[in-house]
């Protein structure tokens, strides 16, 4: 009897429950849309953030004072290359490995090129490493696995920095004498793309090539960059850096499980442990980072960390308002649908109240509607969020989006919730009509 | 004496604290009694089978309804009450014009209980309705939506029917057809209470009381029950 109700009321009012449908799927395409990308795209989001540079840190562990000037770290020479680069490899065995866009190390010294003193970088421009098969990677806090296969992949400044703009070429790392020279400093000693210059270091001469000009707008402008080996060589050095510079994927903290957040690692239970090291956050990241580093002092760059941190925290606060704003916009449609259907019908609900139905069959037969309106609306609004969702994903992050299947009973109940609580205050008022008046036809 | 299906102590209902719709009316309806009300518009008829049928609660005065106290239920026992007890017979029919008349009698069922089509099927046949069961009210004559209102009235069993002028919308055709059906269901032992205009309905109840101002104001009528005892 519910079921005829239910669809002679609606077959009745048929344009009334389309507006209400329609506003119902509005709300739920959007919520839909947004929960898809904000839990699909964080990490395309993360990947975007992570053009703007490097965001974990790691300098030689040796406790001594280091002071960087200018983007060149200050050691005494006994200190120099306390990071050993082949070690760097072994990035790719963390846990989070896969969030581990690039790295790359930095090895500095200040030389004499033409009567001036300017500092000379040497690093990896573009390198591609090889993990073994059969290496140690790690599974999980406790737990490793072999490789099962030889992965390659590349890395180098070229990955961390996409944003340096490059005049000339990018000088090749296998090339001892290729140069790429701050664009300010170029100016300064006169150099142009091509110009063949010598470093002196100790006395000892080193023949160069600007192959390129660099252009960054910070103080790589005034640095002159080579081949990691080859500053090795300027400073004796058979390998090691000063510094490496690490790139990875991290989500904001607030994405932690609640009762972890703010804990100090080391007073949390093995559980809690092993469920706040494989959460991708800085801290976990930073942590595996050092385990394969043990010799380095690893941190975030806190600015970009928390640039990043509160950039992601902050488009997700502004999907949710979005969504929440677009679901109240659908509630407020429902209800002025269903305060419409109960005025149309109050005889017929002065004439239910008069031949028996209490106030839970009265408001059954309303909530009933707005139910099945919900229903519909809400897998109409999930199957347009879908494409809505691809749309948004392909114009902003230029990336196929695939919403998790939680998103469609998600998308239900918010459609549900939308209709019931629209209807929340007709179907009060609907309990409420006197049935004598209403039959009376007053 | 008969057991008392209805008894009423100063029935009194007040609109805006002052304007009397019932004044202290005094009132008793036996068992299978067929009880008459009649008098002038605004007299207070409707207001009298509003308080019985417990549409509505008076302002003052005790109100029995098979021996329920029914001024001291909550609204919901109230409805329950309703449900289980009274039988509504309207003016306008009151059906609901998007189901045809055997769903219109279903729905009585289903707020009261379950839906049982084969009965309801049987109720219809009773008001002489089994050929028209899948008719919407608007493919009914007057006549027909007044048995289906009836019909509807008697699916749940109650122990008094309350009609307002029932036949006040129908032809003289119409007219006889409902007439004898209140008959039958008189005759059957059910308990009537029928407000009209109508002299020829009013002759047919046991007992016959007037009302005017809200009071009643005469009173006529000693006729023997269906089961042969005297009212009163």
């Amino acid at each position: 009897m519910l079921i005829r109700l239910l669809g002679d009321s609606l077959r009745r009012r048929t344009r009334r429950a389309a507006v209400a449908i329609l506003a119902i799927s509005v709300g739920t395409a959007l919520a839909a849309a947004l929960l898809g990308i904000s839990l699909d795209i964080t990490e395309k989001m993360a990947r975007e953030m992570r053009s703007y540079g490097a965001n974990i840190l790691a300098t030689p562990d040796s406790g001594d004072v280091q002071l960087e000037v200018g983007g060149i770290t200050i050691r005494p020479p006994a200190a120099r290359g306390g990071i050993d680069e082949t070690q760097l490899v072994k990035l790719k065995t963390i846990f989070w490995r896969n969030n581990v866009v690039g790295f790359a190390p930095f090895l500095s010294a200040i030389v004499e090129v033409r009567d001036q003193q300017v500092a000379l970088t040497g690093t990896w421009f573009d390198r591609t490493l090889t993990l073994p098969a059969g290496a140690s990677v790690r599974t999980g806090a406790d737990t490793r696995e072999k490789a099962a296969s030889t992965s390659t992949f590349r890395t180098g400044v070229r990955v961390i920095a996409p944003w340096w703009q490059v005049e000339g070429k990018w000088a090749n790392d296998e090339d001892p004498g290729a140069a790429m020279v701050g664009s300010a400093l170029a100016r300064r000693l006169g150099l142009r793309v091509g110009d063949a210059f010598t470093a002196h270091y100790a006395g000892r001469p080193l023949a160069l090539r600007a192959v390129g000009l660099v252009s960054t707008g910070g103080y790589e402008d005034e640095q002159i960059f080579v081949g990691l080996t080859t500053a090795q060589g300027l400073l004796g050095l058979s390998r090691g850096a000063d510094k490496v510079l690490v790139s990875a994927l991290v989500e904001p903290d607030d994405r932690l499980r609640p009762d972890l957040r703010g804990r100090d690692p080391a007073q949390m239970t093995p559980e809690q442990y092993a469920t706040w090291y494989c959460s991708p956050i800085m801290g976990a990241i930073v942590t595996q980072v050092k385990e394969v580093l043990p010799n380095a002092d690893v941190r975030p760059i806190r600015q970009i960390a928390e640039a990043e941190g509160g950039f992601l925290s902050k488009v997700g606060l502004l999907m949710t308002l979005l969504t929440a704003t677009a679901l109240a916009a659908s509630a407020l449609a429902v209800m002025t649908a269903m305060t419409a259907s109960v005025l149309e019908r109050r005889t017929e609900i002065g004439l239910m109240k008069a031949i028996g139905a209490d106030a839970g069959q009265i408001a059954l037969v309303f909530l009933s509607e707005a139910g099945l309106m919900g229903l519909v609306g809400g897998l109409l609004g999930y199957v347009a969020g879908l494409a809505l969702a691809a749309f948004v994903g392909q114009q902003v992050f230029a990336a196929a989006v695939s919403p998790p299947p939680a998103v469609l009973p998600v998308s239900i109940a918010l459609a549900l919730g939308v209709a019931l609580a629209g209807s929340a205050l007709p179907v009060r008022q609907a309990v409420r009509l006197d049935p004598v008046s209403l039959l009376r036809g007053r | 004496m008969m057991s008392a299906v209805v008894r009423a102590e100063g029935l009194t209902k007040r609109y805006n604290g002052r304007v009397h719709a019932l004044a202290g009316v005094d009132l008793t309806v036996a068992r299978g009694e067929w009880l008459g009300v009649m008098g002038p518009s605004g007299s207070g008829k409707t207001t009298l089978l509003n308080l019985i049928g417990c549409l509505d609660r008076p302002s003052a005065g005790r109100l029995l309804i098979a021996g329920d106290d029914v001024t001291t239920l909550s609204q919901a026992e109230l409805v329950r009450f309703r449900r289980n007890h009274i039988g509504l017979i309207f003016q306008q029919f009151h059906l609901i014009p998007y189901l045809t008349a055997l769903e219109n009698v279903m729905l009585a069922q289903y707020f009261h209980s379950l839906a049982d089509e084969a009965e309801a099927r049987v109720a219809l046949e009773r008001v002489g309705l089994g050929e028209r069961l899948h008719h919407l009210p608007a493919q009914l004559s007057g006549g027909e939506q007044q048995r289906v209102c009836i019909a509807r009235a008697l699916i749940n069993q109650p122990s008094l029917i309350l009609a307002d002028e029932p036949t006040g919308n129908l032809d003289q055709a119409n007219e006889e057809r409902v007439m004898d059906l209140l008959r039958e269901l008189h005759a059957a032992g059910h308990a009537l209470i029928v407000v009209t205009h109508d002299p020829a309905i009013g002759d047919l109840a046991d007992r016959l009381i007037y009302l005017d101002h809200g009071r009643v104001v005469r009173e006529q009528g000693l006729r023997p029950l269906a089961g042969g005892a005297l009212v009163r």
